[in-house]
């Protein structure tokens, strides 16, 4: 049965994102965005390259504070608290994120999920930490490769071990939001399917925002659909409408594959 | 297949628009299908040219069997290879839906023609003819329903979907005379049951016309083919929003 603060949940996204403007410099990037991410659903991003996906990622987690010259307006909140009021590092522990190129830790596999659960203090004991770190390593499907390396350096992993890596290491902090930047770009189709099927299990507990420029790979995990394009939100649905029948000709062409 | 822009990819707008040619191919030999059906009712058809059009009609059968099956095969290896969207998934899909449709027309001609064929030597042959204006009515949607698959759109579709009420208003009203003839004529039973099952058979195949005109609305729209509203003002005012406006009004 569903509880009150479940439909409460559903009702209040969880990501609310107001009239947001970005620049590089002089050069605008997005323009009045406005969007709501749904409560433990996962909503993907789609575009074509340089419509300003990764921007928007950017914004929610607040990594654009780091690049020079980058300047944010408007208003992003998470569960009703704009970001820029909270404290960036305890932010980032709410959020995970996973980028398209695997950016491990130059450290052991065992290290590179344990590092940010004892930054945070997310376990007590050695025994705890060996517990976050299988746990995390199986819920991203990696446990059977590396159980017997543990210690091995993270980069002795291929490409695709290490981006599952990266997500384990990502998922190890519990995080209520997961932001994910193309994470299926070096993975091979059982690789891809294991992490779809690791997505639709944390949309459990999780929210999740994917950007993905595989049209199908947005069919398959995601429950909401946004598609930008030149850094606006053209169109935001259901991703059945939007992949059945969707309302805007910008969209239809953009994931049909049609110019003109 | 529509005015949209190309794709990008070439040869997906080629496979697209060799499924529409095989619909539309289909659709021609329907409708040459049906003259040949509603012809088997001639008076004046001597027992050779009978066998004639039977073979005819089992030959084009034969060869819209054939394009259904490519229809199908194709639409599934596009959909498998190209993993379409939108517009696309929705013309792929109906495209099957519609050979099917067609297919199915085909043998409801046959069957039509059959029974013409079978009351080669009733008494009544003459009154039978009568069938050749359900024929002017479903060969007119016919047409109506190939130029649809040609232009996808969804407005004119709209207009031939009505069309079915002619085809329906005739079946009614053949069913009407027939009945009293078989009540005036006992012995003419035989006969006008087989005849009204030939009437049947147009009336079938206009539902499936109309079956056809909604797939392509579905495609052309996305959304499922919702009929008009009838244009009959009823008095008590449901189904029709200007009789509830102007209550409002009033
Ligand atoms: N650090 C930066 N400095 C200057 N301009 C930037 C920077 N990052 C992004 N941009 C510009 O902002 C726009 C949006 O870029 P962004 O990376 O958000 O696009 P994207 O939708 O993620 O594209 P892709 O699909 O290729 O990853 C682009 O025009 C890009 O050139
Ligand atoms: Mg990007």
């Amino acid at each position: 049965m569903k509880t009150q603060q479940n439909k409460k949940e559903q009702i209040a996204p969880k990501v609310v994102a107001r009239g947001v403007n970005v620049y590089y410099g002089e050069k605008q990037a997005l323009f009045q965005v406005k969007l709501e991410v749904p409560h433990r659903r996962v909503t993907s991003l789609i575009g074509p390259s340089g419509c300003g996906k990764s921007t928007f990622l950017r914004c929610i987690n607040r990594m654009n504070d780091v690049i020079a010259g980058c300047r944010v307006e408007g208003s992003i909140t998470i569960d009703g608290l704009d970001v820029s009021s909270l404290d960036a590092v305890a932010l980032r522990a709410r959020i995970g994120m996973v980028f398209q190129k695997p950016n491990p830790f130059p450290k052991s596999i065992y290290e590179n999920v344990a590092y940010g659960v004892r930054i945070h203090g997310l376990a007590d004991t050695k025994d705890e930490m060996d517990a976050i770190v299988r746990r995390s390593l199986a819920r991203a499907g990696l446990a059977r490769e590396v159980s017997e390396r543990l210690n091995d350096p993270a980069y002795s992993l291929s490409g695709g071990q290490q981006q599952r890596l990266c997500i384990a290491r990502a998922i190890a902090l519990q995080p209520e939001l997961i932001l994910m930047d193309e994470p299926c770009s070096s993975l091979d189709p059982i690789a891809t399917a294991r992490i779809e099927n690791l997505i639709a299990e944390l949309s459990r507990n999780y929210t999740i925002l994917i950007v993905t420029h595989s049209m199908q790979q947005a069919a398959r995990v995601s429950h909401r659909t946004v598609f930008f394009h030149l850094g606006r939100v053209i169109e935001s649905g259901e991703t059945t409408q939007v992949f059945t029948n969707p309302k805007r000709k910008q969209t239809e062409r953009y994931i049909t594959g049609r110019i003109g | 297949m529509s005015e949209d822009p190309h794709h990008i990819n070439r040869t997906f707008d080629e496979e697209l628009s060799r499924l529409n040619e095989m619909l539309l191919r289909m659709g021609s030999i329907v409708s040459q299908q049906l003259d040949a059906a509603v012809d088997a009712f001639a008076c004046d058809r001597s027992q050779v040219s009978h066998i004639e059009l039977m073979e005819g009609i089992a030959q084009r059968e034969h060869a819209l069997n054939d394009l259904e099956r490519r229809v199908q095969d194709m639409a599934v290896n596009v959909a498998a290879m190209r993993q379409p969207m939108a517009r696309d998934l929705r013309t792929i899909i109906v495209a099957m839906k519609v050979s099917d449709a067609f297919e199915a027309i085909g043998d409801h001609c046959a069957s039509i023609a059959g029974k013409g064929r079978a009351l080669v030597h009733s008494p009544y042959r003459k009154r039978f003819t009568s069938i050749e204006k359900l024929r002017v009515s479903a060969a007119k949607m016919l047409e109506g329903v190939v130029i649809c698959c040609r232009s996808w759109d969804a407005n004119l579709a709209l207009e031939v979907w009505q069309n079915d009420r002619h085809i329906n208003a005739l079946h009614d009203s053949l069913l009407k005379d027939f009945s009293l003839l078989m009540v005036e004529k006992p012995e003419s039973v035989a006969s006008v049951v087989d005849f009204l099952s030939a009437v049947k058979y147009v009336e079938r195949l206009g539902d499936r016309l109309k079956s056809i005109i909604e797939a392509l609305h579905y495609a052309a729209e996305g959304e499922v083919f919702a009929p008009p509203p009838l244009k009959k003002n009823s008095s008590k005012g449901y189904n029709s929003k200007k009789t509830a406006k102007n209550n409002l009004k009033g």
